[in-house]
C-alpha cells in the first residue's frame, strides 16, 4: 500500500503528515485493497468511521483500521474517524482512487520553421488523479531547453539547436503521479516535423462574364516566419457542393489560382493546404469557403426567340427581368410544353388500342 | 541615370542566376535523397543508420545560419561541394571496383549526381563573381585508409550530408535572392523619391 502527499515534491514525506487543512491525502490504485489507519491510535481503540459525513458499514472495520476491498472511483471521499469514548475527531483522510500513468503520446511539429518547434503530449488513458510531466530534448548529446506554453499545459516550445543537421532529435516525456510514472521517447530529424499552419484568408470570387471560372486567393500562414527564404507550395482542392469528388491543383510561387473548369451555376467548396517547398508534410486544410461562378443575369425572353406555344404563356406575364423570376417563367414554360405532349401521347395510345 | 540602369540590370541577372542555383540545388537535394535510399538498400544497411563517424565529410549543420555573410555562405558551399565531388568519385570507384560491380544503373545514378554537384559548383562560382567575391583555390583532400565496411558507411554518410547541403544551398540562394530583391526595391524607391524631389524643385513652366 502506498501513501502519498498531494504535491509531488512532498511525496517522500512520511504518510502521517497532514496537509495544511489537517486532512491527509491517500492515493490508491483502482482495484486495490485499501487500509486506512485512524491516526496513531492503538489496535484496541474503539472508533467510528464516517465517509463524507455518513456512517461507514462496520463490516469493513478491523479494529481502528478501515479496510476497503477492490476499490473503485466511487470510493473517493473524505474519510473521518472519531474516538467512541470522547467523540473527538481523530483523523481525516481524503481518499483518491486512480491509476499510474501509461506511456504518454508525444507529437512534435514545427509550424515556425526554422525558428523552432513544439511538442505536445497526452495520456491515452485517464488516471483520475493529478499528473506531472517532464520533457527532455536532446540533439545527439546536446540538451535543448524547453519553454512551457503559457496556455496549454501539455505543450512545450523548443528551438532548433542547429539547422540542416543529420543528427536526430530525441524527445522524452515522462508522466508522473502519486501512483507511478511512465515515459515515451520519440526520435525524429529536423525536416520530418515541419508542417505549416493552413493558409489564411482564403477567398474565391466569380469572374464577370466567365461562368466556369473562380478566382481563388489566399495568404501564407502568418505563423510561417520567413516565406521568402523558406517558400511554401500550396495544394488547392475544390468540388461542387453536390459532388463528393475533389479536384486538386498543386501550386508554387503564387498565392492565387484561377479555377477554369468549374461547372456553370454550381456552388463550389474550396480549401487550400500549404507545405514547405522542399521538406516536411502538408498542413491541414484551410477553413472551407464557398463560391459560385458568375452567372448570366438572364433577361426575360423576347417574342423573336421564343417558340409560338410559350409566347402566349409568357407574354401575359408581368415578371421583372431578374433571374429567380425567370426561373419561375421557365417552369411555367416547361409545364406548358409538357401538357400538349402528354395529351398527344395519350391520344396516340388510345388510337392504337382502338385499332 | 546610366549607373542606376546598369545596377538594375545586374540585380535582375543576379536574381536569374540565384533562381537557377535554387533549381539546381533543389534537384540535387531530391536526387541525392533518392540515391541515399537506393544506397541503403543496395548495401544492405539499416534504414535508421546515422553513423557518428565523419570521415572528413562536410556537414551542413550550422547553429548560426541566419547570421552568415554572403561570402561565408558561398565560400562554405563551394568548399563543401568541391569535397563532395572528390568523395563521390571515390564512392563511384568503390562501387565499380568492390561493392557493387555489376550495377551499371546505380553507377550511372552516382555519375549523374556528380555532374549535378559540378553544376552547383559552377553556379556558386558565378554567383561569387557576380558579387565580386574572390573564389578560393581548391585544396586537395587527404585520402583516408578505410576498411571496406567503413567505405560502405562513408558512402551513405556522403549522400546523407550531400542532400542536407543541397537543401542548405536552396535556402542560401533563396536568402541571397531575397536580399537582392530588397536591395532592388530600395534602389527603386530611392530613385522614385529623388525623381519626385527633382520634379518638385523644377520651376513651373508657363
Amino acid at each position: 500500500m502506498n501513501f502519498y502527499c498531494k504535491c509531488s515534491n512532498l511525496c517522500s514525506l512520511p504518510p502521517s503528515l497532514s496537509s495544511s487543512s489537517g486532512v491527509r491525502i491517500q492515493y490508491e490504485r483502482i482495484g486495490s485493497d485499501v487500509t486506512m489507519q485512524c491516526g496513531t491510535l492503538g489496535s484496541d481503540a474503539s472508533i467510528t468511521w464516517k465517509v463524507n459525513g455518513s456512517d461507514v458499514d462496520t463490516s469493513v472495520l478491523e479494529g481502528p483500521n478501515l479496510i476497503l476491498r477492490n476499490v473503485t472511483l466511487s470510493y473517493n471521499g473524505l474519510y473521518s474517524c472519531f474516538e467512541d469514548s470522547s467523540g473527538d475527531l481523530q483523523d481525516q483522510i481524503s481518499l483518491r482512487i486512480g491509476s499510474p500513468p501509461r506511456e504518454p503520446v508525444v507529437t512534435c511539429r514545427s509550424n515556425t520553421y526554422p525558428k523552432g518547434f513544439y511538442c505536445t503530449w497526452y495520456l491515452p488513458f485517464p488516471t483520475y488523479i493529478p499528473n506531472d510531466f517532464e520533457l527532455t530534448a536532446l540533439q545527439n548529446t546536446k540538451e535543448i531547453e524547453c519553454q512551457r506554453d503559457a496556455v496549454h499545459k501539455n505543450k512545450c516550445h523548443l528551438k532548433f539547436y542547429q539547422m540542416f543537421s543529420s543528427l536526430k532529435y530525441k524527445v522524452t516525456v515522462t508522466a508522473k503521479n502519486a501512483l507511478g510514472k511512465s515515459s515515451a521517447t520519440i526520435t525524429f530529424d529536423e525536416f520530418s516535423i515541419v508542417k505549416p499552419d493552413p493558409p489564411e484568408k482564403v477567398t474565391a470570387k466569380p469572374i464577370p462574364d466567365n461562368p466556369r471560372r473562380l478566382e481563388v486567393a489566399w495568404q501564407t500562414p502568418s505563423s510561417w516566419p520567413e516565406p521568402d527564404t523558406f517558400p511554401l507550395k500550396f495544394f488547392l482542392r475544390y468540388r461542387p457542393l453536390i459532388l463528393d469528388k475533389w479536384q486538386h491543383v498543386e501550386l508554387s510561387d503564387t498565392n492565387s489560382h484561377t479555377i477554369t473548369d468549374a461547372c456553370t451555376g454550381k456552388e463550389y467548396i474550396i480549401q487550400v493546404a500549404a507545405k514547405d517547398n522542399d521538406i516536411g508534410t502538408w498542413s491541414d486544410w484551410s477553413v472551407p469557403i464557398h463560391a459560385t461562378p458568375w452567372m448570366e443575369e438572364l433577361k426575360p425572353p423576347t417574342n423573336e426567340n421564343q417558340p409560338p406555344l410559350i409566347t402566349t404563356t409568357t407574354s401575359s406575364s408581368s415578371v421583372p427581368p431578374q433571374s429567380p423570376s425567370y426561373q419561375v417563367s421557365a417552369t411555367t414554360r416547361n409545364s406548358a410544353t409538357t401538357i400538349p405532349r402528354t395529351v398527344s401521347l395519350l391520344l396516340g395510345i388510345t388510337i392504337f388500342l382502338f385499332i | 541615370m546610366a549607373t542606376n540602369c546598369r545596377d538594375g540590370l545586374s540585380v535582375t541577372s543576379r536574381q536569374e542566376l540565384f533562381s537557377k542555383a535554387i533549381q539546381q540545388a533543389r534537384k540535387l537535394h531530391k536526387d541525392a535523397k533518392q540515391l541515399q535510399q537506393a544506397y541503403l538498400e543496395k548495401q544492405g544497411l539499416s534504414m535508421n543508420l546515422n553513423p557518428d563517424v565523419t570521415y572528413g565529410i562536410p556537414t551542413a549543420a550550422t547553429s548560426h545560419w541566419s547570421e552568415l555573410t554572403d561570402a561565408e555562405r558561398l565560400n562554405s558551399g563551394l568548399t563543401a561541394y568541391r569535397t563532395f565531388r572528390s568523395l563521390l568519385e571515390e564512392v563511384l570507384d568503390e562501387q565499380r571496383n568492390n561493392l557493387n560491380t555489376e550495377d551499371l544503373e546505380f553507377h550511372q545514378a552516382i555519375s549523374s549526381v556528380i555532374t549535378q554537384v559540378e553544376a552547383v559548383i559552377e553556379v556558386i562560382e558565378q554567383a561569387m563573381l557576380s558579387l565580386d567575391l574572390p573564389i578560393p583555390c581548391h585544396s586537395d583532400r587527404k585520402l583516408e585508409n578505410l576498411s571496406l565496411f567503413e567505405r560502405k558507411l562513408r558512402g551513405y554518410k556522403v549522400l546523407l550530408e550531400l542532400s542536407n547541403w543541397a537543401l542548405r544551398s536552396v535556402r542560401d540562394f533563396s536568402h541571397l535572392n531575397k536580399k537582392r530583391k530588397e536591395a532592388a526595391h530600395l534602389l527603386r524607391s530611392s530613385i522614385a523619391r529623388s525623381t519626385r524631389r527633382t520634379s518638385r524643385a523644377d520651376p513651373p513652366r508657363n
